[in-house]
């Protein structure tokens, strides 16, 4: 009988372990899709670890800035980052592939990289089309006060309204 | 019964007719099968007087004074008869019309309003016909055109795709749907996807300068599409095609691919002949589309043409055309749905005169309409965009042709009524009067010369005057010298003049121009054409034409755009072709453009192609039964328009595209006599450009067509 409840006891141990696993990894994995307010209604500022809109404590911006054109200046939908984020660009994989964090000497500070107009700019403005458009980079951001680790990947742009998702990831 | 009593009726006319030495009667007939032939001009060149023999083939000229007479039968396409007649002919004089060898002559109209004969056109026309069309493998005009030399599509920066001919914006070449101008342009530019080739007879195109005749636009040429059908027999003619990118086939397979049914019907009903035409495509996530932001688009044409030969001196002509367009794009963000219709009516009466004369009325209405939705998936409208045009038409024309000259003239009044939600107060009118002139004479048949005159009066804002010369020297029979000059202007658009638009995404805001100038072009064209009735035809023309008052956008002030008239530019090039009927089953033409388009500076016009050359092999073998021909065109490298965000201007791209070639092949297999099934093969080369196109890779195309002619007229 001990024999039984033996066998019993470690299938239900490894049932334990194989549940808890699969839900570390479902909540490494977990991604969230949102939907900005209109830019043009003033400027929407998301906070990636609450998963909510906060002007107080954020780490991503989207709102309209001045970019000069030819000579004046114009009002173009960008996206920023909070001061205490760093940002990291993968150009090469997969957004659904990224499971991990890079390692911590790939962040920077984000310098206007991905704002309009810079290197690896979130929106881009097509001049063949006039028409505004997502770049297909991923951007990995590092809380440098909580030190979690998010994907972000912006899938669409339409009449000042964008879509993005993102995912905590797990530390490398 | 009937025609027993009209053959008593005809026969005792006759008799009389034969006892009077001042009356002439006889009859004309087909050499090769027989058959009366109608419409056959019988002039008598000393006394200046004529008529044309009936349906039945017959003729009657009255008021002879003295014998003998000269008498000339002429035909279009049939071999001129001269010959002298004296008074002691009593039987009715019989004449037998040989064709001409005409396998590769075309009748033309457009550049001079009236038809002629290509090779005797003093102006010179290039004609697509309906055999190029179907080998072409085109779903519309604007594929149709792009696989030619000197044409080719760039990407519009107001969204859909501009046309280039001859290195010219396409709003610059006028476009001519059965020689009246199209209603419902976007970005001031005809969409010729919108016009399919299922539906059209055969394209002509005019180069230079032809405001002469037809007014605002055309500046630098014409384009004139034509859909006349003339079925004389009852006929029932369906078609269906299928087709895939190889894009498109990779992600989707079969199910997501495009498909086109056309459908056309013919019945004579004795002095009626009813022509209806039925047409619908649907693309489906084809890259053409995706392009856009569209996922689909369906397309339905509907036309119809009735002629009613109400006797040998009247004719009555309806022709109704109907394009209906909807497309639908969606996205997580946005639902985006653009509805398109188009309506052209055309009332017309065709009369025929003593000594020549024929008057031709027409009452035209056409009207387009397009509603831009954007609509947000939780429902909220986001955009409602509006836009009508409304145009009512008269016009007379009046033809006087004899042996050596020819005179047109005519006079045109339309009201044009345009509203859109982007304009000022939403909508504006103009009332548009225009007289015009064209007198061509011939000079002991080595010389033709046509003199044209067009006065335009838009509502009194603009008063231009347009005047063409042009000259036909035959050197031999076969070689020929043409040349012309000629001014043509385009009156800036409702939109270039009244739009009041606010972009609110990138907050700047369009202001028309009320005060802008037509933009106007004086051009010249030269060249020798060599064309051999029966197998061969080969021209070459210089043309170069200048533009000034060029309408340009331009920033204002701070966040404000509007168009002023500062631009010049010169397009000239040369152009070079040939058509060669190598034999029976063999058969080859090919294009050679080179061009060099300069602005007022100088330099070289962005997009323009400086050479390209295209070419079309058509073979057929197994006794008929397999029909193969292939397309192709080489584009040469040539720098593009690229924006500089420094200056906000458009300039010449440093980076040069890379030369390219287009090649596409069609062969077609005859089931049976009347039932043709296709295969396609479009940019077999899969060359793609995403930034300035080519935009669809390798395509493919499955097409079946079966004419079903029961009953002979």
């Amino acid at each position: 009988m001990s024999q039984v409840y033996r066998i019993i006891s470690m299938i239900m141990i490894l049932f334990l372990i194989s549940c808890e696993d699969q839900a570390d990894k479902n909540k490494a994995m977990i991604m969230n899709e949102i939907t900005t307010d209109n830019v043009a209604d003033g400027a929407y500022y998301f906070n990636l670890d609450s998963g909510v809109k906060d002007n107080a404590s954020w780490h991503l911006v989207f709102q309209n800035i001045d970019v000069p054109f030819g000579g004046q200046q114009y009002k173009m939908p960008s996206f920023g980052l909070s001061a205490s984020s760093m940002l990291a660009i993968d150009s090469s994989s997969d957004f659904e592939s990224i499971e991990t964090s890079p390692s911590p000497n790939a962040f920077a500070p984000e310098g206007g990289r991905m704002v309009y107009g810079g290197s690896h700019a979130a929106l881009t403005y097509d001049m063949a089309v006039h028409k505004v458009g997502v770049s297909n980079y991923t951007y990995i951001i590092y809380d440098t006060v909580t030190h979690k680790v998010f994907k972000v990947h912006f899938d669409e742009y339409s009449g000042g309204i964008v879509i993005f998702r993102y995912a905590e990831l797990a530390a490398s | 019964m009937k025609q027993f009593l009209f053959f008593i009726f005809s026969s005792i006319s006759f008799i009389i007719a034969q006892t009077n030495d001042s009356i002439i009667t006889g009859f004309v007939i087909d050499n090769e099968t027989g058959k009366p032939l109608s419409e056959v001009n019988i002039y008598l060149p000393n006394e200046k007087i004529g008529t044309t023999t009936d349906v039945d083939g017959k003729f009657i000229i009255e008021e002879i004074e003295t014998y003998p007479i000269a008498l000339q039968v002429s035909y279009i396409g049939y071999e001129t008869i001269n010959q002298a007649i004296d008074r002691r002919a009593i039987e009715p004089l019989k004449f037998s019309l040989i064709k001409k060898l005409i396998k590769m002559e075309e009748l033309v109209v457009t550049a001079t309003r009236s038809k002629r004969f290509r090779s005797e056109a003093p102006i010179s026309t290039e004609v697509i016909s309906r055999k190029d069309i179907d080998n072409s493998g085109s779903r519309n005009v604007a594929e149709l055109l792009s696989q030619r030399a000197g044409v080719s599509l760039q990407t519009s920066v107001a969204g859909g795709s501009i046309l280039n001919v001859l290195g010219m914006d396409s709003r610059y070449i006028l476009i001519l749907l059965d020689g009246q101008p199209i209603t419902g342009k976007f970005n001031n530019r005809v969409s010729l996807d919108q016009i399919l080739t299922d539906q059209i007879s055969r394209v002509e195109i005019v180069k230079g300068p032809s405001s002469s005749l037809y007014g605002s636009e055309a500046m630098g040429g014409v384009i004139n599409i034509i859909t006349e059908q003339n079925n004389k027999t009852r006929e029932i003619r369906v078609s269906s095609r299928y087709g895939n990118t190889q894009y498109n086939f990779n992600e989707s397979g079969l199910k997501d691919g495009s498909s086109n049914l056309g459908l056309s019907f013919a019945q004579p009903l004795k002095n009626l002949v009813f022509n209806v035409q039925i047409n619908a495509e649907k693309i489906q996530k084809d890259k053409s589309v995706q392009q856009i932001d569209i996922d689909k688009v369906q397309k339905v044409t509907l036309g119809s043409d009735i002629n009613w030969t109400l006797n040998d001196y009247n004719k009555i002509n309806f022709k109704s055309n109907s394009y209906n367009q909807l497309d639908n794009g969606a996205s997580k963000l946005m639902d985006t749905n653009t509805e398109i219709h188009r309506n052209n009516f055309s009332l017309s009466h065709q009369s025929s005169y003593q000594k020549g004369w024929n008057v031709n009325q027409s009452v035209l209405s056409n009207n387009y309409e397009r509603n831009y939705i954007q609509k947000r998936p939780w429902g909220k409208l986001e955009t409602d965009d509006l836009t009508s045009e409304k145009h009512l038409e008269y016009e007379i024309l009046l033809n006087k042709k004899n042996q050596s000259n020819e005179l047109n003239a005519g006079f045109e009044i339309y009201r044009a009524n345009y509203s859109s939600d982007r304009i000022n107060s939403g909508s504006q009118e103009i009332i548009s009067k225009s007289l015009f002139g064209q007198y061509d004479i011939k000079i002991k048949n080595k010389i033709n010369m046509i003199f044209g005159m067009r006065y335009d009066d838009y509502s009194k804002d603009y008063r231009v005057l347009s005047p063409r010369l042009g000259l036909m020297y035959r050197i031999t029979e076969q070689w020929k010298l043409r040349t012309s000059w000629g001014q043509g202007f385009r009156a800036p658009s409702f939109l270039e003049r009244f739009i009041d638009w606010n972009n609110v995404q990138f907050n700047y805001l369009i202001e028309g121009n009320p005060d802008l100038k037509p933009e106007r072009s004086n051009g010249i064209t030269i060249g020798f054409d060599y064309s051999h009735y029966t197998n061969n035809q080969f021209s070459l023309v210089y043309y170069y034409t200048d533009f000034e008052n060029l309408i340009q956008d331009y920033s204002k002030s701070r966040g404000v755009l509007s168009y002023q008239n500062i631009y010049a530019a010169t397009f000239s090039g040369f152009e070079l072709s040939q058509q060669w009927q190598l034999s029976e089953k063999v058969e080859s033409k090919w294009i050679v453009n080179w061009s060099d388009n300069r602005d007022e500076s100088n330099n070289p016009i962005p997009n323009t192609i400086p050479f390209s050359v295209s070419s079309y092999f058509n073979i057929n073998f197994l006794n008929n039964r397999f029909q193969s021909s292939i397309n192709t065109k080489w584009v040469a490298p040539y720098k593009p328009q690229e924006f500089d965000v420094r200056t906000a201007t458009y300039i010449l791209s440093e980076e040069k595209i890379n030369g390219y070639a287009l090649i596409n092949i069609r062969t077609t297999f005859k089931i049976k006599k009347s039932i043709n099934l296709s295969l396609v093969l479009d940019n077999v080369g899969n060359y793609t450009n995403d930034n300035f196109g080519p935009f669809i890779g390798r395509a493919a195309y499955l097409e079946f067509s079966t004419a079903l002619i029961t009953k002979d007229r």
